[in-house]
């Protein structure tokens, strides 16, 4: 029998009782055995995940359909409301006097409401937006990162770049950062400073492409997150910018805030 | 807008196949109702629109969940009162952990048919971050074959559903997907630590 079959036995407790006995006598004894065990046993609750993974993917793709569409409904209600508000209040007023224009005059007539009903939902259609970048401006604070590192190569190279970074010049922070490559260095406080800097700096989505591989990451991932979702809501792309606090709002350094915002704009 | 769900045709939906369980959840996502009452009971108890939200998406999955897992499982009362009672008995859990003193009314306690306090959702807070990286890094033939073998599926129901040619090839398949897993997880201790139960 397989050595993974007869763990996997061991562990979904299908043995019998004598067969478990043996088993766990020859696992006191080995390591091997034990460490073996143990790593099934992560597995096994990796697979015990997935359906709630993919139950879980359907459930958020979903939910951003209908964010998208409510807020395309709500917006668009509201500017067909606005508009026909605005419509109503001239028409009701005019509406006999409309009715002896000239043609010239109805097209007249016509390109004024246009132009409130266009108003009218530049007005409103603005509100979420001014919203995400309010917020933004309330929450954002340069990522703390400290990169000076001793006693490597790049030592001098890299105080530098993180004195310029405390002094908040971040064109240059962005400048050296670019210039040494750290895609290949592969260090993920490096990627947080320029993302963070970029963010500064105006360049939202070239800060998002920047952080991407903190997404993976265990120790940076929640960073990822945050400083994305800051990004968004700095352009003021208040459903991106949900989605992404949603993930951090539980359990996180960052759920507090994220919650707070979660709150603030829905 | 509620949906109207046939308490049988949503449960066989749920277990037939992929296409027709993501078109379940996409309904129940979407039903106005059981998401208007849901949100009216956490709100009512200490809660607020993000707890909300986040209990709604639980009762869905734990639903879901135990629809595909347990056979011997079926709907004997309407679907909304079902999902009331889950989500009830998963805000008070919460409720519970985050240790607030709410005095829970008695009409408020959870319903026979609903689930109890064994929610089995694995993908939440720290360590439910560390499963999802481990499950983005899975191909989705891997994470399809597992996942039916871990639901009870047999080997030839598994490769009826996925199109397999046989039982013997799922078999392999999943030898195949958990020994990979496996060589992940031993290459990478420091996760295998972090996804252990506390």
């Amino acid at each position: 029998m397989d050595y993974y079959d007869r763990i996997e036995e061991y562990l979904k407790n299908t043995l019998s009782e004598a067969e478990k006995f043996a088993f766990e006598k020859v696992m006191e004894q080995d390591a091997d055995l034990k460490s073996a065990v143990e790593n099934h046993e992560a597995a096994m609750d990796v697979v015990g995940s997935i359906l709630e993974g993919e139950i879980r993917n359907v459930i958020e793709n979903e939910q951003l359909v209908i964010d998208n569409e409510g807020s395309g409904i709500e917006n668009g209600k509201l500017k067909i409301e606005n508009g026909a508000a605005i419509g109503k209040v001239e028409n009701e007023g005019k509406e006999a006097k409309i009715k002896r224009l000239t043609w010239m005059r109805r097209a007249g007539v016509a390109i004024l409401l246009l132009m409130l009903g266009w108003w009218g939902m530049f007005l409103f259609g603005t509100t979420d937006t001014k919203l995400a970048k309010t917020i933004y401006a309330d929450n954002f604070e340069p990522a703390p990162v400290d990169i000076s590192k001793k006693g490597i190569k790049m030592e001098k190279k890299l105080d530098e770049i993180n004195s310029n970074y405390n002094s908040a010049n971040y064109l240059l922070v962005v400048d050296a950062l670019n210039k040494l490559n750290i895609d290949s260095i592969g260090d993920n406080s490096l990627i947080l400073m320029l993302g963070s800097s970029l963010i500064i700096n105006g360049n939202f989505e070239e800060s998002r492409v920047a952080m991407q591989p903190l997404q993976f990451s265990l120790q940076f991932q929640n960073e990822y997150y945050w400083y994305s979702a800051m990004s968004f809501l700095a352009e003021g792309e208040l459903i991106n910018a949900r989605r992404l606090l949603s993930k951090i709002s539980e359990d996180s350094y960052y759920s507090d805030k994220a919650k707070a915002i979660l709150n603030q704009t829905r | 807008m509620g949906i109207e769900h046939d308490p049988l045709a949503i449960v066989d939906k749920i277990r037939a196949s992929e296409t027709s369980r993501n078109a379940a959840i996409r309904n129940l996502v979407r039903d106005a109702v059981i998401r208007q009452k849901i949100s009216a009971y956490i709100l009512k108890n200490s809660g607020d629109q993000t707890d909300a939200e986040t209990v709604f998406h639980d009762t869905i999955v734990t639903f879901v969940k135990k629809a595909f897992t347990d056979k011997k499982f079926t709907l004997t009362s309407h679907l909304h009162g079902y999902l009331m009672g889950t989500a009830r008995n998963i805000w008070m859990n919460a409720l519970r952990k985050k240790k607030r003193h709410v005095t829970v009314p008695i009409e408020h306690a959870s319903t026979a048919e609903s689930d109890g306090d064994n929610f089995g959702l694995l993908l939440k807070g720290e360590r439910g971050k560390i499963l999802q990286l481990v499950l983005n890094q899975m191909r989705k033939n891997c994470k399809d074959v597992l996942m039916h073998w871990a639901a009870g599926y047999k080997m030839e129901e598994i490769s009826s559903k996925l199109s397999y040619k046989n039982g013997g090839v799922v078999k392999k398949k999943k030898s195949e997907c958990m020994k990979e897993l496996y060589n992940y997880l031993s290459e990478n201790p420091h996760i295998k630590e972090r996804i252990r139960p506390i």
